[in-house]
C-alpha cells in the first residue's frame, strides 16, 4: 500500500493549515510522500527545480494541492504558470482553499484547474475532504505517462 | 230663487273660507291674523291654533340666515299701502323662506311668493280687514332660474364666440397694411383703365377686374392672390384669343398681362415678406441659439438667445471671430468641424464650450448645415450645460458606488478567506487534542472541547450565511422562464430525503411559469419549504401546502403554508430581517438569514414578500413576482 503512494505537493503558507492537512492525511496513512511549499514561489521552485529544490532528482508530484491566497506568488499565479508550461501542464492541480468566491472559482477553472475544493470549517468534514483528495489523486488516479516518472528539468 | 236660497241652511262661511283652495290670511288693520285657509297652513307648515291671534311678522319672520331677505319690509310696505289707499296692492314676487317645524328638522326652506293684499272695507269705508292672498310660485321661479341659468350660459358662449371672433380679427389685422397696399394698387390699376371706362368693354372688364379686389379684401391672403392670378391670366388669354376681333382687345389683353404680372409680383413679394416676418419672429423667440456664420470665421447673424445665454451683446459677438469665444480645448475640434462644413458636410450633435461674459463656460450642442454658394453655415446650438453637469454628477456617483461595491467585495472576500481559516484551526486542533488526549481528559474537559468545536462550526455557518446573503445582493441575475412546478418538484425531492422519518402531507397545487433567475428562485423555495418543514417538527402529522393565489392580475403570488408552530403577527415585521429570529436556537436551529435571503431575492426581482401566521396554528409565507410583460424576452 505504502509503496503505491505517489508524491503530493502541498502549497500552503499557513503552518496551522499545513499541520491540519498533514494530520488529516496521516489519519488515512496518506502522508508519507508530501512535500510542503510555504508559498507560491517555493512551489514553483520545486516544480522548476530551482533554489533549495535545485538538486532534487525525483520526478513530478502526482498532484499539487494549492492554496489560493499565499504571499509572493498566489495560487492563481502558480496555477497559470503550471498550465502554461508544456512540461508541467499535465500535473493535476487541486485548489484547496478557504475562498468560496465565485470569481476565484471561475478564474481557476478558466486557467485549467483539475478540481476546486473549499476547506470546510468542520474538521471532520475537512479530514473527509482531504482523505478523498489524497486517496483519489495519490492512489486511484493514474497520472499522465511521463509526468510522474520524468526526471528532466522542465523548461523555464 | 230667493225662496230657494232662504230655504237652504245658512252656510258656515268660516269653514268654507278655511277649506278654500287658495292661500289666504285675514288680517286686522293691526296685522293680527284672524283667519287662515287650510292651504295656507299647509304651504307654510304651520298650525292654525299656533298662528291665530298672533302678529303676522311674529309668525312669519325673515330667514335670519338670508342677509338679503326683504320679505318682511316689502310686505309691511304693501300692507301700509292697502291701509292708506284702501285699494288692493299686488306685490312683486317675494322670496320668503318658510320656517320648518322642529319635527322636520327646523331651519328654513326656500320659497317664492306672489302676494296680493286686498282691503275689506267696513260700513264707514274704513279698512276692516285685509285679505292677504298668496300664490306659491317657488316652482315657477325655479323654472325661471333654470331658464336664466341657461340664458347666462348661452350669453357666455356668445361672448366667448365674439371674443374669439375679435381675436381672429385682431390677428387678421396684422395683414392690414398689406390690404391697404392692395387697395391702393387697385385704385392705381383702375386708373389705367379710366380712359376706357366709358366704353362698354371697359366697364365689363372693370367689373371683372373688381372681382379679385373684392376677393382680396374678403378672402384670406393665401387664396386671394391665387384667385387674382387665375382671373387675370384667364382674361389675358381670352384677350389673345379674341385679338383678331379688333385692336382694342389686343390692347386690353396686353394691359391685362402687364397688370397681372405686376400684381402677382407684388403679392409674391408680400407673401415673401410675411414668411420672412414669421421666420424672424421665431428667430427672436427661439430659446436655442441660432446663427449664420461665414466661412471666414465670423458670425453673420445671431438671435437674441445668444445674448441671453452668453451675456455678450450680439454686436460684441459679431465683432470677433467666433473661435475667440471658444474654450481653448475645444478650438481644434471646432475648426475641424467648421472645415467639414466648408467642404459641404453637415454637423450633428457636436459639442463645444463657449465663454460667457462672466468668464464661465456654457456647453453647446450643435447642429449645422453649410450653404456653400453663399459661403455660410446655418447652425443651431442648444445650451446643454445643465445636462452636462447632471451627467457629470451621475458619472461621479456611479464611480463612487462602483468603488464602494469594490470595497465591499474586497471585504467579503477577506471575510470569506481570512475569517474562516482561524475557525477551521480552532475546530481542527480541538479535534486533534481530543484524539491525542482522550484517555487522559475527564468528561468535563471533553465537553469543553466539544463546546469549542461547536462554537467554531456555528460561527463558520454564520459567516457562510452572511457571505451568501451578500452574494445574493451582488450576484448578476440571469433571468429566464422558470417553471415553478418543476422547481418545486426538484426542491421537494431534496427536502423529502431529509424528512423521511416525519409524517408530512404535501399538497402541491398547480404553479405558473415565472420570469426570473432559476438559481435564486430555487433558493427562495428551498428556504421557504425548509422553514415549513422545520417549524412543523413538533406536529406528529404536519400539512404543508404550496400554491398560487388567484385573481392577481399584475403579479404571480406563490405561498407556502404550514400548520406548524406559527408566529405572533405583532413580530411579522421582524421575520424578513437579517439575523432576526422569533425562536431560540434551542427550539429551532438557524441563523435567521433564510427569510432575509428570500426577501432580498424577491426584491431584486421587483417583487414583494409577506407572511401571515398565528401562534400554534401555522404560518403562510408569500412571495409575489411582477407579471411578465409579453414584450420582454430578455431571458
Amino acid at each position: 500500500m505504502m509503496a503505491d503512494l505517489k508524491r503530493i505537493l502541498l502549497a500552503e503558507d499557513n503552518p496551522k493549515d499545513v499541520e491540519l492537512t498533514l494530520a488529516a492525511l496521516e489519519e488515512y496513512n496518506l502522508a508519507n510522500e508530501v512535500v510542503v511549499a510555504n508559498d507560491g514561489a517555493e512551489a514553483l521552485d520545486y516544480l522548476y527545480r530551482r533554489g533549495k529544490f535545485a538538486m532534487r532528482s525525483d520526478n513530478n508530484p502526482a498532484v499539487v494541492l494549492l492554496d489560493l491566497k499565499m504571499p509572493k506568488v498566489d495560487g492563481l499565479e502558480v496555477l497559470r504558470t503550471i498550465k502554461n508550461n508544456p512540461d508541467l501542464k499535465t500535473i493535476p492541480v487541486v485548489m484547496l482553499t478557504s475562498s468560496r468566491e465565485e470569481n476565484d472559482l471561475v478564474e481557476s477553472y478558466r486557467l485549467g484547474v483539475n478540481a476546486y475544493v473549499v476547506k470546510p470549517v468542520d474538521f471532520q468534514q475537512f479530514v473527509d475532504a482531504v482523505k478523498k483528495l489524497g486517496s483519489f489523486w495519490a492512489l486511484l488516479n493514474e497520472p499522465p505517462l511521463g509526468s510522474v516518472g520524468k526526471t528532466s528539468k522542465p523548461r523555464t | 230663487m230667493i225662496n230657494r236660497v232662504s230655504s237652504l241652511p245658512s252656510p258656515d262661511f268660516r269653514s268654507l273660507f278655511e277649506s278654500a283652495p287658495g292661500l289666504y290670511l285675514v288680517l286686522t288693520p293691526a296685522l293680527i291674523i284672524v283667519a287662515v285657509s287650510d292651504a295656507y297652513l299647509q304651504a307654510t307648515m304651520t298650525k292654525r291654533e299656533e298662528i291665530l291671534g298672533c302678529g303676522l311678522f311674529d309668525v312669519f319672520p325673515d330667514n335670519p340666515d338670508d342677509q338679503t331677505a326683504t320679505g318682511v319690509s316689502n310686505l309691511r310696505a304693501s300692507l301700509n299701502r292697502v291701509l292708506q289707499h284702501r285699494t288692493p296692492d299686488t306685490m312683486a314676487v317675494q322670496k320668503y323662506d318658510i320656517r320648518k317645524p322642529e319635527s322636520e328638522g327646523g331651519g328654513f326652506e326656500e320659497h317664492y311668493w306672489n302676494p296680493v293684499n286686498s282691503p275689506v272695507l267696513g260700513p264707514n269705508g274704513e279698512v276692516a280687514y285685509i285679505i292677504h292672498r298668496v300664490e306659491d310660485v317657488t316652482e315657477f321661479i325655479r323654472l325661471k332660474q333654470a331658464e336664466s341659468e341657461q340664458q347666462r350660459i348661452t350669453e357666455d358662449l356668445r361672448t366667448r364666440v365674439a371674443r374669439t371672433e375679435s381675436d381672429t380679427f385682431r390677428r387678421a389685422q396684422s395683414g392690414k397694411q398689406d390690404r391697404i397696399v392692395v387697395f391702393l394698387m387697385t385704385i392705381l390699376t383702375a386708373g389705367i383703365f379710366t380712359a376706357d371706362l366709358f366704353t362698354t368693354l371697359g366697364i365689363a372688364v372693370h367689373l371683372l377686374y373688381m372681382i379679385p379686389l373684392v376677393m382680396t379684401l374678403r378672402l384670406s391672403y393665401r387664396t386671394a392672390p391665387i384667385m387674382f392670378a387665375i382671373i387675370c391670366t384667364a382674361l389675358s388669354f381670352l384677350g389673345v384669343y379674341y385679338s383678331p376681333l379688333g385692336p382694342l382687345w389686343i390692347s386690353y389683353s396686353n394691359r391685362f398681362l402687364a397688370v397681372s404680372v405686376f400684381w402677382v409680383t407684388v403679392l409674391l413679394v408680400m407673401q415673401h415678406k410675411r414668411v420672412e416676418e414669421e421666420r424672424d419672429r421665431f428667430f427672436t423667440l427661439s430659446l436655442d441659439l441660432l446663427c449664420i456664420a461665414g466661412f471666414d470665421g465670423y458670425f453673420k447673424r445671431l438671435n437674441p438667445a445668444w445674448e441671453r445665454t452668453l451675456g455678450y451683446s450680439v454686436n460684441e459677438l459679431l465683432a470677433e471671430p467666433y473661435m475667440h469665444f471658444l474654450h481653448p480645448d475645444d478650438r481644434d475640434a471646432t475648426s475641424v468641424e467648421a472645415q467639414k462644413n466648408a467642404a459641404g458636410g453637415q454637423t450633428f450633435a457636436f459639442e463645444n464650450r463657449y465663454r460667457c461674459k462672466d468668464g464661465s463656460y456654457r456647453w453647446l450642442l450643435w447642429s449645422a448645415m453649410p450653404l456653400r454658394e453663399q459661403q455660410l453655415i446655418y447652425a443651431t446650438a442648444r445650451d446643454i450645460t445643465e445636462r452636462k453637469r447632471a451627467e457629470e454628477e451621475l458619472r461621479k456617483r456611479t464611480e463612487e458606488v462602483n468603488a464602494a461595491n469594490k470595497e465591499l467585495e474586497a471585504f467579503s472576500y477577506s471575510v470569506s478567506h481570512d475569517l474562516r481559516a482561524p475557525l477551521r484551526h480552532i475546530d481542527g486542533f480541538a479535534d486533534l487534542l481530543k484524539k491525542h488526549a482522550a484517555s487522559t481528559l475527564g468528561d468535563k474537559s471533553l465537553r469543553y472541547l466539544s463546546t469549542i468545536s461547536e462554537s467554531a462550526k456555528q460561527m463558520g455557518v454564520l459567516i457562510d450565511d452572511l457571505l451568501q446573503f451578500s452574494r445574493v445582493g451582488r450576484a448578476e441575475m440571469r433571468k429566464t422562464v422558470v417553471p415553478l412546478n418543476k422547481l418545486v418538484k426538484d426542491v421537494l425531492g431534496e427536502v423529502r430525503l431529509d424528512v423521511q422519518d416525519r409524517h408530512i402531507t404535501w399538497t402541491i397545487r398547480d404553479l405558473p411559469e415565472v420570469h426570473g433567475d432559476p438559481a435564486m428562485l430555487r433558493q427562495v423555495l428551498v428556504n421557504l419549504i425548509a422553514n415549513a418543514v422545520k417549524y412543523t417538527r413538533p406536529r406528529e402529522h404536519a400539512t404543508i401546502e404550496i400554491g398560487c393565489l388567484n385573481g392577481m392580475p399584475n403579479e404571480t403570488a406563490v405561498f407556502v403554508r404550514d400548520d406548524g408552530v406559527g408566529f405572533d403577527m405583532q413580530y411579522v415585521h421582524k421575520l424578513f430581517g437579517v439575523f432576526q429570529r422569533l425562536h431560540s436556537a434551542n427550539e429551532f436551529e438557524g441563523a435567521g438569514i433564510g427569510l432575509a435571503n428570500v426577501q432580498r431575492i424577491i426584491h431584486r426581482h421587483g417583487g414583494r414578500t409577506w407572511a401571515e401566521g398565528k401562534v400554534g396554528e401555522g404560518a403562510t409565507f408569500y412571495f409575489a413576482l411582477p407579471a411578465r410583460k409579453e414584450a420582454s424576452h430578455d431571458g
